[in-house]
């Protein structure tokens, strides 16, 4: 049985049975020569990176590569970004304490998610991070930075109400306090800024 | 309801008039700087020369007299300071003169507002690509929020800079869309960060490029590579909102490529491209004016506000 469970901004996501078909669509608005190669590559990185973080957070278990698709595990349950705004106050600094903790621990180990939205999170009792396709091994602060920037702005963005809040708890169990410093200096370098 | 709007946030002066939902002008005079990028100090002074005259030339086109106005619109941020105040002084000039309210409005919110009324877009995920602005903009929890940015220089920026670096006058838009054609591909860097985008490198690599490479495919490939990266993103904002309309503003909006491109990408996903006429693109007093209109129950001047950010505005009128 096959069920289009999404169409995603750069993939196809398509639920077989009990697994995951991800395949990046091709973009006719790109050329072929930049379409294609980062087509493969994100396919690649985003294959390797969940290998990677699997040990280390909720994440799919990938079954199969090719060029342009993954298979991997379905992970049920909605996107946190359909559910965060609704939860009761605990279940949400509950969740704002996991991510904290979570981010902290890909950190450490250099993973960078790339694209830590709230769209990005599954949320089934567990957060499993989902869509490393913009991810990447790194051992810059400042590319850390860069990430927590991402995921602020989504919940700033996207969250506006509780925004603050969950930032705030999120923050305090995010153990990098150089990559907390780094973000402000990151923020400063971007345009109309809120002064704070 | 006539209302003129007043625009100065960097190298245009505009003015614009604008009849309940009808544009009656817009009219505009552009500082161009001999040499190298924008001079704070040289725009205010050529704002502050030629307002006379472009308010005159509205008024005219408009077909209207300075007593006929109800409402003095001007934009309050973000821009460069200098410019900034220069549409200030005299918007309050106007408003104090005529005995009419007077009203501060914000530059990117205008962009989009009048793009909403041009075009027809209803709820539209809006990519703003000028010179010194690049922003991913859609409507989400009672604002204006920006999802998605350039992490450091605008789009146009880029463009200029690059330009300049290899003696095309300002602005390089055009020019470097003109030479891109026949170019064939470099590999350059594509650096997308989820719903943000980064030109920095990309600039330093072309400039780097630029003595062991054709001029010709050194403008296509930027053209491709930084087109895709504002597309991409611009799709995943779409994506991420659940909205099927994209508007473009900015006056890189005028490039040929980038419509083409958000055409085909809005088409690929079932949704619907809006553009409005160049004019209404680049910066206006058109835009200003009409933002004034659905401001006016709250008419507020105020200081200029040079980081003023998108989602700082407090939308009453939707």
């Amino acid at each position: 049985m096959h069920k289009i469970l999404a169409m995603g901004a750069e993939a196809h996501i398509i639920l077989d049975k009990d697994k995951i078909i991800k395949e990046r669509i091709k973009k006719n608005y790109r050329i072929s020569n930049i379409d294609n190669s980062l087509r493969k590559k994100r396919t690649r990185s985003e294959s390797k990176i969940l290998n990677k973080a699997r040990g280390l957070v909720n994440c799919p278990k990938v079954f199969k590569i090719e060029e342009f698709i993954i298979e991997m595990e379905y992970i049920k349950g909605p996107q946190l970004k359909e559910v965060l705004d609704d939860m009761d106050h605990k279940k949400r600094r509950d969740v704002c304490k996991k991510l904290g903790k979570n981010i902290s621990e890909l950190h450490k180990y250099n993973i960078i998610h790339g694209d830590l939205t709230t769209s990005n999170m599954i949320f089934s009792d567990e957060i499993y991070f989902i869509d490393f396709g913009l991810g990447f091994i790194s051992l810059k602060i400042e590319d850390k930075a860069v990430d927590l920037l991402l995921l602020k702005r989504a919940l700033f963005s996207k969250h506006p109400k509780i925004a603050e809040e969950c930032f705030k708890i999120f923050l305090k169990n995010y153990e990098h306090k150089d990559v907390v410093e780094r973000l402000k200096l990151v923020e400063s370098r971007g345009r109309y800024k809120k002064k704070t | 309801m006539i209302c003129l709007g007043i625009e100065s946030t960097a190298h245009t002066f505009g003015v614009g008039i604008i009849k309940d939902k009808k544009v009656l002008s817009n009219v505009w005079s552009s500082y161009r700087p001999e040499k190298g990028g924008i001079h704070p100090r040289e725009a205010a002074e050529h704002h502050f020369l030629k307002a006379n005259e472009v308010i005159n030339l509205a008024l005219e086109k408009a077909g209207i007299s300075k007593n006929d106005l109800n409402l003095i619109a001007f934009s309050k941020g973000p821009g460069i300071g200098t410019c900034l105040r220069v549409g200030a002084v005299v918007a309050r000039i106007l408003s104090e003169s005529l005995n009419i309210p007077i009203v501060g409005v914000n530059h990117c919110v205008a962009h989009l507002e009048i793009g909403k009324l041009l075009t027809g877009t209803k709820d539209p995920v809006l990519l703003y690509v000028s010179g010194g602005n690049t922003q991913v903009i859609a409507f989400e929890g009672g604002r204006y929020r920006v999802f998605g940015e350039t992490l450091d220089i605008g789009i146009g920026n880029l463009l200029d800079a690059f330009a300049r670096y290899v003696g095309i006058p300002f602005p390089g838009g055009p020019e470097i869309e003109k030479l891109a054609k026949g170019g064939k591909y470099i590999d350059l860097p594509y650096s997308v960060k989820g719903m943000d985008v980064s030109f920095g490198g990309l600039l330093s690599n072309l400039k780097q490029k630029s003595k062991n490479y054709e001029l010709q495919d050194l403008s296509y490939s930027l053209q491709e590579t930084s087109f895709s990266m504002l597309i991409e993103v611009a799709e995943r904002a779409m994506a991420h909102c659940n909205k099927k309309e994209l508007l473009l503003a900015g006056g890189v909006a005028a490039n040929k490529r980038l419509r083409e491109m958000s055409e085909i990408m809005c088409n690929e996903r079932g949704g619907k491209l809006f553009v409005p006429e160049i004019q209404f693109c680049i910066d206006n007093g058109a835009m200003i004016a009409w933002l004034g209109i659905l401001m006016k129950d709250k008419p507020d001047a105020g200081p200029v506000m040079q980081d003023w950010r998108t989602d700082q505005v407090e939308v009453f009128w939707k």
